[in-house]
């Protein structure tokens, strides 16, 4: 038997579909799909999969990923992108399958594309407003955690890689914390830039295109 | 219209993937000069209309032709609804995100009266008008079939034409005429009046309706050439009709998320309370090889982990011994459940609770309907105490310990013994539990009898019987409370107000569409839900309308009475109602089909013998 780690992109309309779905989705797609895979030995078997850092409902992301076991051994990855690939719903594609080289434990960081839309605002007024955000000393924010709802300062959690802006629409590349420590949702950064341009956005895209362990190796 | 439009709303909205499709197996066609375009809509949420089996196959079955192409389409939830209200959204397929209002045809599923108003709410957020009257293009044309056609004048002001009986062979043929009707340039007028010779179309606008001084009907007269009295259609070989090899596969969890084989249509009970009993008769069974051959197909196309037989009464299927030794193997083999709903307790073997053992463990459920031997009698029932507590005896030595028994309240001819016969049966069930030396150890036994309130419906035997008034029901759901005296029995109850606003659309006649549209203009739509029903709107509907409820609900019919369907031919004649309401008032029973024909006249359709 043999752990594999499927990596899969989700985007278009698939990002609609919460994580629970995607993963029922998952298993009957193993099961059109025909791979030998190991099924929970319990009171009720299933097909054994975990995923690491599924994204939140309305994300796209080019990094979702699986662990499930094989108890074929020469059944080969190659094949399991190409039997999986054959049998999902658009908008979920397959693009790797490996054996796991690191533990889901180890994520620490992730990359986001974000497209925040003001609109009304020049290119001119958004680089000024998303200057003066980052120029503050502490970016607060009310966090959901285990204790309750936390004021957090997110600053020194993320960073933005880069930026551009056109009339009425600002772009980041955002790199922050991810993992069950600490995980930084893009929303939270949205939600902090919503509140200091002091005015509503009028509409937004979230893409997640990596996650990193502590060291900045991708995620594999 | 593209979907990014709707990404704004859609994350302000509870489970948006009601509203994006794109699930696996929907059907994505390129759109061409000739191609006939079908909103199949069902009126209410996604989660239910996704469950049902017909949708599913008509689905299939017009998508399976290369110039039709069929989209689904659900009733938003209020909070998608008010989004797209306020932004200008239209009602759109799910396939193509184009606004229904541009489609052929938009055809709704009729499953229940409550969801009427539904129906005239997904109509208005089309953008389109909710009388026919007021829809005068060729397209789309409006169209709607399933069990409440039979009685559909409570909404003959909006639909364009009705498909009585069984869908596969009069969806298509009117397509096919639509199709000419295009090409020609026909008026909307000319094609209905073509569409009324198909047979199983009804066209509500070809009949007027007269009324005598008392407000029963005095005469149901056509015009345009439409025939006196429409017939419903079936099909005659269901295993020769087409069956789907795909379902879509919602990403969402839905009622029955889950493969669905039909065994049979129709059935040979005759319980005469029992509409699907008499409307979808005569009986036809498909080969077990079709079955089984269709179910594989399924399961490798969905990668479901169920599979269900449907049907009215799965045990009377006389093919179920070779279906189960056929599925048997492979489904074990593929860890695939296999679910048999829809038992009876007359015939349920050791065999058959092993097989419903392996898949739902939680529970059994039983449907006796009535508390004493008399009523069941009267109702037709053909289940006696003794199967009961004998399958329930089976049933607990197979280590189940919950037991769910189905009864309805305010049947004909039912006393207050009647319905302490209820509670007594229910205490025999308990003592039974605690007197069996094999009971499943260290266990307590729950015992939930859920009663529904009866409701008359058309072509039954009790179409002709007043039904209970609320404060009668709620007489008897008291008395059923104070006699129930154990703690291991749970009593569940229904809104005795639903049942009866149900009684009053499921024999309504015409001059009900004014109380549908008022109720639906103050505001009701998704009524089977309880957080959005509000008698107020219909009471307040009917008042303006000058209508009274009880002249539907509680009013006793005579046997020469016109019937608001009575121009509707779904074979079992009214001779044979009058017949089976004497029988039922005298306590007598009918045996079923195969024991013996009672002559129900269903057996024109197939030429002589059914059984």
């Amino acid at each position: 038997m043999k752990t594999i780690r499927v990596f899969f992109t989700k985007t278009g309309r698939a990002k609609y579909i919460s994580h629970l779905d995607v993963n029922r989705c998952i298993d009957r797609a193993i099961k059109r799909s025909g791979i030998p895979v190991w099924y929970t030995q319990g009171f009720n078997p299933h097909i054994y999969t975990t995923f690491a850092m599924p994204i939140s409902l309305g994300f796209e992301s080019l990094c979702e990923s699986f662990e499930t076991r094989l108890v074929e051994d020469d059944f080969s990855l190659e094949e399991v992108k190409t039997a999986l690939n054959r049998v999902l719903p658009t908008g979920l594609e397959v693009t790797q399958v490996a054996e796991p080289v690191m533990e889901m434990k180890e994520i620490a960081k992730a990359d986001y594309g974000v497209d925040i839309r003001f609109a009304g605002l020049t290119a001119g007024e958004l680089a000024a407003l998303l200057e003066g955000f980052l120029a503050q000393d502490a970016i607060m924010v009310l966090k959901r955690s285990k204790k309750g709802m936390l004021d957090v300062d997110i600053k020194p959690h993320f960073e933005v890689l880069s930026h551009r802006e056109e009339d009425s629409q600002l772009h980041l590349e955002l790199r922050a914390a991810a993992g069950s420590t600490l995980n930084i949702n893009p929303m939270l950064v949205i939600g902090a830039l919503v509140e200091f341009a002091g005015r509503p956005h009028d509409g937004y895209r979230v893409i997640r295109r990596q996650i990193y362990n502590g060291k900045g190796e991708i995620f594999a | 219209m593209e979907i990014s439009q709707l990404d704004k709303i859609l994350m302000e909205v509870q489970k948006p993937a009601r509203y994006t499709g794109g699930e696996l197996n929907s059907v994505v066609k390129e759109l061409t000069p000739d191609m006939v375009r079908f909103a199949f809509c069902f009126p209410d949420l996604y989660e239910v209309g996704m469950s049902h089996l017909g949708m599913k196959i008509l689905y299939s079955l017009k998508n399976a032709r290369e110039d039709i192409w069929c989209e689904r389409v659900f009733a938003p939830d209020a909070d998608m609804e008010g989004k797209m209200r306020e932004n200008g959204i239209p009602l759109y397929g799910l396939e193509s995100f184009d606004p229904i209002a541009q489609f052929d045809f938009i055809g709704f599923t009729l499953q229940y009266e409550l969801s009427f108003p539904t129906i005239l709410n997904m109509l208005d957020l089309a953008g389109l008008p909710v009388r026919s009257k007021d829809r005068t293009g060729l397209s789309p044309i409006v169209v709607a079939g399933g069990p409440c056609a039979c009685n559909p004048e409570p909404i003959a002001d909006f639909i364009d034409l009705f498909f009585l009986g069984e869908g596969e062979e009069v969806n298509m043929e009117t397509i096919d005429l639509y199709k000419k009707a295009k090409a020609e340039g026909w008026t909307k007028l000319q094609f209905l009046e073509a569409a009324a010779q198909i047979e199983g179309v009804y066209v509500p606008q070809f009949y007027d309706v007269s009324y005598k001084e008392d407000g029963t009907i005095a005469a149901v007269t056509p015009t345009h050439g439409a025939p006196a009295t429409v017939k419903k259609r079936i099909i005659k070989d269901l295993d020769k009709v087409f069956y789907p090899k795909e379902f879509v596969v919602p990403f969402i969890e839905t009622v029955h998320d889950r493969a669905m084989v039909e065994i049979f249509r129709g059935c040979i009970r005759g319980c005469r309370f029992c509409q699907a009993g008499f409307i979808y008769r005569p009986i036809r069974e498909k080969n077990y090889g079709t079955v089984n051959g269709s179910a594989r197909d399924l399961c490798q196309s969905t990668g479901y982990d169920e599979i269900s037989l449907s049907s009215l009464s799965t045990s009377d299927y006389s093919q179920l011994e070779p279906l189960l030794e056929e599925m048997l193997p492979w489904t074990e083999k593929d860890r695939v459940g296999l679910s048999l709903p829809s038992l009876r307790i007359d015939n349920f073997s050791d065999k058959l609770l092993e097989q419903v053992a392996k898949v739902r463990k939680s529970g059994l459920t039983f449907a006796p309907e009535a508390g004493t031997q008399r009523l069941r009698d009267v109702i037709n029932k053909n289940v006696r105490e003794e199967d009961v507590l004998s399958t329930c005896r089976t049933a607990f030595e197979g280590g189940y310990t919950n037991v769910k028994l189905y009864f309805m309240m305010g049947l004909p001819t039912e006393t207050l013994e009647d319905i302490e016969g209820i509670a007594n049966l229910a205490q025999k069930v308990v003592d039974l539990f605690y007197s069996l030396p094999t009971k499943p150890k260290g266990k307590g036994v729950n015992v939930t009898i859920s009663v529904a309130c009866f409701v008359p419906k058309p072509f039954t035997p009790f179409e002709f019987e007043p039904q209970d008034t609320i404060p009668q029901l709620k007489e008897k759901q008291q008395h059923l409370l104070h006699s129930v005296r154990s703690k291991k029995i749970t009593v569940n109850y229904h809104d005795s107000t639903i049942s009866v606003l149900e009684g009053i659309l499921a024999r309504g006649d015409r001059r009900l569409c004014d109380v549908v549209e008022g109720a639906w203009r103050r505001g009701a739509t998704l009524d089977g839900w309880s957080e959005h029903f509000k008698i107020e709107r219909w009471n307040e509907a009917m008042a303006e309308c000058g209508i009274d409820g009880a002249f539907y609900a509680s009013r006793k019919r005579e046997f020469d009475e016109i019937m608001p369907w009575d121009h509707l031919d779904y074979f079992v004649t009214k001779e044979f109602f009058i017949r089976e309401n004497k029988k039922a008032h005298a306590d007598e029973t009918t045996p079923h089909c195969r024991q013996q024909c009672s002559g129900c006249g269903a057996n024109r359709l197939v030429g002589g013998r059914c059984c």
